[in-house]
């Protein structure tokens, strides 16, 4: 016992001391806080909300440990969206399960002060312990700005540190100022606050609010009525209010009712009011601001939102992006899959035959293989939001969007996540994170997976290579398998942008999102801040959804190799006796006898599993849409990722060769005919149904898997599920029974 | 809509447009802005509030959104938003 007591403290006991970076958007937050941590980050969610929990520790110069936490960025503490009233939350420590900050970091951009010191106020208000961080001075200094930090410093009443975080000017007397300034207690003291001079029409309804709350907790009475201006500006009522205990939901209801006042009126008054405030205070600072166009950022805009030229480019820089995702990640995904090849050998030669082998090999393994090849897609598309977003591009590829998108009913901030979703849902849904409203971020996730994905390819090629004279030519340039392939992802994108418009008008109705976009200055991008947030990225996706994929790979192996009952395969091992016994066949021709026992003995494991019993349960509901139980034994399959569906029907059809660019499976799908009736089964217009079912139907655990991480909610992943199957079992039964009516086979 | 008009009715009725009506890189002042809107309350917190001076720049491909300079900031504000927004052109000749 002696022994334990001296062990050190686990991480998990010792409480280090907290201090929360606050700020505007775009306005150096996340540099600063990389500067701080650097690689000792994590990334997580806050209690019950999808807001991201950014935390990460810093050594100070002292050789103390503290706790980092980067609030989420916004213009306003009052408490309209989650970001808000978290950032609101934390702040006063009544966060779920969050430390109040002992130390508040506010970043300000210099080159837009007045707008940035309107936030620093109203954290001022509310009586936190802050040191300025004086963000972008070089920019300010381009714009003609000379800012003095120390009359700034004055006039605040709290420390000024100028810094250029881009390039790591500043940071050491950060660092210092950090050290000094005394912990819990308001530092802003001896000059008047905003909340000290409201104006008269705003100053009796905070008065009786003040005195209504009577809280206890908040030891000053600056506090106190910061406090109760706060829950006059935040929203009360509507779709998406405020979690606000009711009882002081109440009490500010009664004094906006007495008062005669909206919430939105002492919004307006507030804002108007404190702008007023900032304005003599930044006279007091001597930091007039210069209304000058940054140079540079004047003159690429004339290009990037130039009315015909804007849009070339964006989509030539949109075309970049997709193409690399598309193919350019092949390679690393090819790498991985040769790895997890290569392990699979080592596995296979180091241990016994058996089914706990076989679960290692085809479950485990290949789980985590299924895992690892989304990597290099999720890091390439991440790497490019990473590089516009810090460019400044993002903005204006938003601006550019933003009427076309909403005409779809969609966030202008969609148009990349769903053009990702092309080449991949997984990254795409990850990517809806720059989509502020709730309901909107939804529909482009329930939407994203309909955009016809790189998965689905190897599903359409067999399919048109089996049913169509493919490179038949049409109109000359054109072939009917590129025409086809074409009205393939015609159709995911005409759905998707249906189904978009449904959603939004029905279960997520909401009012268009307003639209709060700044164009910021155009800057060189930090290849730090995108690499750590590369890092965070692959983090979240392996710890997160990775172990739902692994999980639901090894479920989906003992599906489709487990039986039920014992099966006789005593048939199989006649065959190869009496193959090898026969002195006909020769080496050459045994080895090929074999392969072929082997194929048909496959075949008939897998048609007596559990996943060929699903397949056959299945087929008198995918009969009307033209399909047999093979193709329901593909079709769950293939829940696995999509293109699985070939492997699939190559082995219960008992086809050796499972490509989709080779002859054998399509050849032996060709010759397949219905038992009963002697017809051929796949058939055009079943190549049709077939192709229109996968572009419908949401087969991807993985997609589940990303959804039900980005959501918080199995509700979602299962909504998406069950509207995308009905949707693709509508559709393929429109498309075969229709073309029967026209008379197509 | 509640625009508080008491403070601009003496000028001359020509002088107060909706901003969507600007002639695209004219400077104004704002005059006012509807105080009942969302959007036009999260622009306000943004920097754009009664009394400041702004230059449109210019407007997206479907002519919604504009993109406005203020000091400070370049915003996008979508064109039914700035019907809400009345501004008076400012005359002047920087060069």
């Amino acid at each position: 016992m002696a022994v334990l007591s001296k062990l050190p403290h686990t991480a998990g006991t010792v409480k280090h001391r907290l201090i929360a970076i606050a700020g505007n958007p775009n306005a150096g937050k996340t540099t600063i806080f990389n500067a701080l941590t650097g690689t000792r980050q994590k990334v997580g969610n806050y209690a019950g909300v999808t807001v991201e929990r950014k935390t990460g520790k810093l050594e100070l110069p002292s050789g103390e440990v503290v706790e980092v936490v980067d609030l989420p960025g916004c213009y306003s503490l009052a408490a309209r969206s989650p970001e808000e009233q978290i950032a609101h939350d934390v702040l006063l420590g009544e966060a779920v399960g969050e430390q109040r900050p002992d130390k508040v970091v506010v970043v300000l951009d210099a080159s837009n002060l007045r707008r940035n010191l309107f936030l620093a106020t109203q954290l001022r208000d509310l009586g936190v312990p802050l040191v300025v961080a004086l963000n972008m001075m070089d920019i300010a200094h381009e714009k003609g700005m000379e800012i003095s930090s120390e009359k700034l410093a004055a006039a605040l009443g709290c420390p000024v540190v100028p810094l250029v975080a881009r390039k790591g000017e500043g940071i050491e007397n950060l660092l210092a100022e950090l050290e000094d300034v005394p912990c819990n207690q308001c530092n802003c003291t001896g000059v008047p606050r905003f909340i000290d001079c409201l104006p008269s029409t705003l100053e009796k309804p905070v008065q009786i609010l003040t005195e209504g709350l009577s809280s206890s907790h908040l030891t000053d009475a600056e506090t106190a009525r910061s406090e109760a201006l706060w829950l006059l500006i935040s929203t009360l009522e509507g779709d998406d209010p405020a979690k606000i205990t009711p009882a002081k939901v109440a009490l500010a209801r009664r004094v906006l009712h007495e008062s005669k006042l909206s919430t939105r009126q002492v919004r307006a008054i507030e804002t108007s009011a404190r702008f007023r405030y900032l304005k003599d205070l930044m006279t007091a600072a001597n930091a007039v601001e210069q209304d000058l166009p940054h140079r540079l950022t004047a003159l690429l805009d004339r290009a990037l939102l130039h009315r015909v030229l804007g849009p070339i480019l964006f989509l030539t820089i949109m075309a970049v992006v997709f193409q690399s995702i598309f193919s350019w990640a092949t390679p690393a995904m090819d790498g991985i899959q040769v790895l997890v090849d290569k392990l699979s050998i080592v596995t296979n030669q180091s241990l016994p035959d058996g089914l706990f082998k076989q679960l290692l090999l085809e479950g485990i393994i290949s789980g985590v293989g299924n895992v690892l090849v989304f990597l290099p897609q999720i890091l390439i598309l991440f790497f490019f939001i990473g590089l516009l977003e810090d460019l400044g591009y993002m903005a204006r590829a938003a601006f550019l969007m933003d009427r076309l998108m909403a005409k779809a009913g969609l966030d202008g901030r969609a148009f990349v996540p769903l053009l990702s979703s092309f080449a991949c849902a997984i990254p795409g849904i990850m990517a809806t994170r720059t989509i502020a409203a709730r309901k909107d971020r939804l529909v482009t996730i329930l939407v994203a997976p309909l955009m016809s994905c790189s998965a689905r390819l190897p599903v359409y090629t067999l399919v048109i290579g089996t049913v169509f004279s493919a490179n038949q030519h049409v109109l000359g340039v054109f072939t009917v398998g590129g025409l086809v392939l074409l009205s393939m992802y015609l159709l995911s994108i005409v759905v998707g942008v249906t189904m978009a418009a449904i959603f939004k008008k029905t279960i997520l109705k909401s009012p268009p999102p307003p639209l709060l976009l700044e164009l910021p200055t155009y800057k060189l991008p930090s290849l730090k801040s995108i690499m750590l947030n590369l890092m965070d990225r692959a983090k979240l996706f392996v710890a997160r959804a990775g172990t739902v994929i692994l999980a639901a790979t090894v479920i989906l192996w003992g599906v489709m190799n487990l039986q039920l009952h014992p099966v006789d395969t005593s048939a199989f091992d006649k065959a190869r006796i009496a193959a090898r016994s026969n002195p006909e066949l020769g080496n050459n021709g045994y080895e090929k006898a074999l392969a072929k026992i082997n194929c048909q003995e496959a075949a008939f494991k897998l048609e007596h599993s559990l996943g060929g019993r699903l397949g056959k349960l299945i087929e008198p509901v995918i009969a009307p849409l033209g399909f047999d139980w093979k193709m329901g034994v593909g079709i769950v399959a293939s829940f696995a990722a999509r293109e699985v569906f070939v492997s699939g029907l190559a082995v219960v059809n008992g086809v050796n060769d499972g490509n989709e660019n080779t002859s054998s499976l399509r050849e032996h799908l060709q010759a397949d005919r219905n038992p009963a009736t002697g017809a051929k089964i796949y058939t055009p217009l079943v190549g049709i149904s077939l192709m229109v079912f996968f572009v419908l139907a949401c087969q991807c655990m993985s997609t589940v898997a990303i959804v039900r991480r980005e959501t918080l909610s199995w509700k979602w992943p299962i909504f998406m599920i069950s509207y995308m199957g009905i949707l693709a079992w509508l559709g393929a039964f429109a498309v075969y029974h229709g073309g029967k009516l026209l008379g197509f086979s | 809509m509640h625009l508080p008009f008491a403070r601009i009715e003496k000028m001359p009725l020509s002088e107060i447009v909706p901003l969507d009506q600007m002639p695209l890189g004219t400077r104004c002042r704002v005059l006012s802005m509807d105080e009942d809107s969302e959007s036009l309350l999260r622009l306000m917190e943004m920097g754009l509030i009664p009394g400041v001076e702004i230059t449109i720049e210019r407007t997206a491909p479907l002519n919604s959104p504009f993109s406005v300079r203020l000091p400070g900031c370049t915003l996008a504000i979508r064109r039914e938003d700035a019907e809400r927004v009345l501004v008076r052109p400012l005359e002047e000749n920087k060069g």
